[in-house]
């Protein structure tokens, strides 16, 4: 197995749509935090103290239950421990002017994991379509006719490669991001910024890792990269966008939803249909995402085992 | 159904050919033999286990490519086979030395999409021999190939099955097969209909003898007759029923009769003669 490993290795090494997402994403973060910088400039003490004013006041509202009701809090929450979360002082801060803030990085690597996400899904994807594709299912098969140990070799491989490839890019912005900030911004971090930043990015890699996965199962049973793709992002966008309006309760259910819970990394309040309200905890997101991941692998496996490989 | 009732026995070492029209049931046969369709009857064995569900233990021991050899068009052809080798954990320089044996070292490190089919094709013979395997299965190694590649296909396939090893050879070349396989096995319509080395495969049709071209092949035909050989007038020729090696009593028989031949050759039955008689058959009932 460490073999067909090393194999699997050299193989999404030489893919180039690895390398391609890779670049363009180091594009993205290049142009976008250039941008930020360019246009970023460092508050001035005025800005400051003003800022710090409206902090306080907002910190107050909040306390006072002005922004979320007590009813709608996150289950075991209540304000003074919601607050402090939700209402941060770089919300406040520089608000005057357009400034890059580091302490902001957090919020930005959860909104980016959408992008990671995707390219999760479609390296996974791609990575058994394009064998299918090119017929090469059958040259491998001639090599390693185990066919579990084929396709659990893929995932574990793709799965790391993909981990790798997410906490790459996030650590990346991250530093250019501090750099950014440094030189034309506001640097200062808040108590526990390296720490929630690494859990952040930890996060980010494992959710991205597990959507490849994804990609792999749902691709081993369609035998397209295309196919594949078109079902994964329809039922995401589509399908679980009526189940959430049409049939309330299965929300808290949902891959999305739980996913969002993840990388967010806290208990969150999730909206139904009819205003429905549901608490979903980290745990039961971390366990349902595990459970649809787990059963698409298992269906992959069966269908990869079992049929004709032509 | 594909292949019904196949049975079949491949000898060790030397080269095999399997021969039989398209959708006779050649690749499914070969694909039933690498575990790739799964059979609804019946037993194989390679290496003396049982395949597929064996296949894992002699899989080192096995090359093979079944029709199109199918390699990643975006890699080249040096890492196509590296990435196969790691499998094995089979390194660089055999990689090389694969890829020097079927002519393709110079263009190894080019895209297999710059390939042309003869080149794709030696890149999946260098994919079978990767492995230095017992048993070589090659699915139609020469399609594509261009006259120079057939032959140096056929010069391959004879120095492997000279080797010791056993090369499964299938084929629609028929005059490639005759050069180069020791034994055949004719399939139509998913049936085997004759199998046995190529001589006994050709002596089984019959029609041993030679051919003469005289001036009047009747006159020749009536004196042979009367010497006690019967013959038979096909077009400006006579064809006479005799060992090739027993030729010389036509010349004497025709000569002492004052009628001398322009041409004198053994009737030769090749296998595609044979092949065309055996597999013209219609279709048995079901």
């Amino acid at each position: 197995m460490i073999r067909l490993a090393r194999s699997e290795l050299l193989r999404i090494r030489s893919r180039r749509l690895v390398w391609v997402l890779a670049v363009l994403a180091l594009v993205g973060i290049a142009v976008g935090v250039g941008i930020g910088t360019m246009k970023s400039h460092p508050p001035t003490s005025a800005e400051v103290a003003r800022a710090d004013k409206a902090f306080a006041r907002a910190t107050q509202a909040c306390l006072r239950g002005e922004f979320i009701k007590e009813r709608r809090l996150p289950e075991g929450e209540t304000l003074q421990t919601w607050c402090p979360d939700n209402v941060l002082r770089s919300q406040y801060v520089f608000s005057s002017g357009t400034v890059l803030r580091v302490s902001g990085l957090p919020d930005m690597l959860k909104g980016t994991s959408f992008l990671l996400i995707v390219i999760g899904i479609v390296i996974g994807a791609s990575s058994v379509g394009a064998d299918w594709q090119s017929g090469t299912m059958a040259t491998l098969l001639t090599w390693e006719p185990r066919r579990i140990r084929v396709l659990l070799t893929r995932v574990l491989i793709v799965m790391a490669a993909v981990f790798a490839l997410a906490v790459s890019l996030q650590a990346v912005l991250g530093l250019a991001m501090m750099a950014g900030s440094a030189l034309r911004g506001d640097s200062t971090t808040p108590p526990g910024f390296l720490t929630d930043v690494i859990e952040v990015i930890l996060r980010v890699g494992v959710v991205a890792a597990v959507a490849s996965a994804i990609g792999v199962a749902i691709s081993s049973i369609g035998r397209s990269t295309a196919a594949s793709l078109g079902v994964i992002f329809v039922y995401l966008a589509l399908v679980e966008s009526l189940l959430r309006g049409l049939v309330a309760r299965v929300t808290p259910w949902l891959l999305s939803a739980n996913l969002f819970v993840i990388v967010d990394g806290r208990t969150q309040s999730l909206e139904g249909g009819d205003a429905a309200v549901f608490t979903v905890t980290f745990t039961h997101g971390v366990l349902t995402v595990g459970a649809y991941a787990t059963a698409l692998l298992i269906l992959a496996l069966v269908f990869f085992r079992s049929r004709d490989v032509n | 159904m594909a292949v019904d009732g196949l049975d079949l026995s491949v000898p060790e070492g030397g080269v095999f050919g399997f021969l039989g029209p398209n959708g006779a049931g050649k690749t499914t046969t070969i694909r039933c033999l690498l575990g790739l369709v799964s059979p609804g009857a019946g037993r194989m064995r390679m290496l003396d286990v049982d395949v597929p569900r064996s296949l894992p233990r002699v899989i080192r021991d096995v090359g093979a490519i079944v029709e199109t050899p199918a390699l990643f068009p975006r890699f080249s052809g040096r890492r196509n086979l590296r990435i196969l080798g790691r499998i094995d954990g089979i390194g660089p320089k055999a990689v090389d030395d694969v890829l020097e044996r079927v002519g393709l070292a110079e263009r190894g490190d080019d895209q297999v999409k710059t390939y042309s089919l003869g080149m794709k094709q030696r890149l999946g013979i260098a994919a079978a021999l990767l492995k230095d395997p017992a048993v070589l299965i090659l699915d139609e190694p020469a399609n594509g190939l261009d006259p120079a590649g057939i032959v140096e296909v056929r010069e391959l396939v004879r120095k492997l099955g000279g080797e010791g090893r056993t090369v499964f050879i299938s084929s629609h070349i028929l005059s490639e097969i005759q050069q180069t396989a020791d034994r055949v096995a004719i399939l139509a319509h998913g049936r085997l209909v004759k199998a046995g080395p190529v001589h006994e495969v050709l002596a089984s049709r019959g029609g041993e003898g030679v051919l003469v071209r005289l001036r009047d092949p009747e006159a020749g035909r009536k004196a042979l007759s009367a010497s006690g050989v019967e013959s038979t007038v096909d077009g400006d020729m006579l064809r006479v029923p005799i060992p090739p090696a027993e030729a010389e009593k036509v010349t004497r028989f025709l000569a002492e009769r004052g009628l001398f031949l322009s041409e004198l050759r053994p009737d030769e039955v090749d296998l595609e003669t044979v092949f065309l008689e055996l597999t013209r058959e219609p279709e048995p009932p079901a």
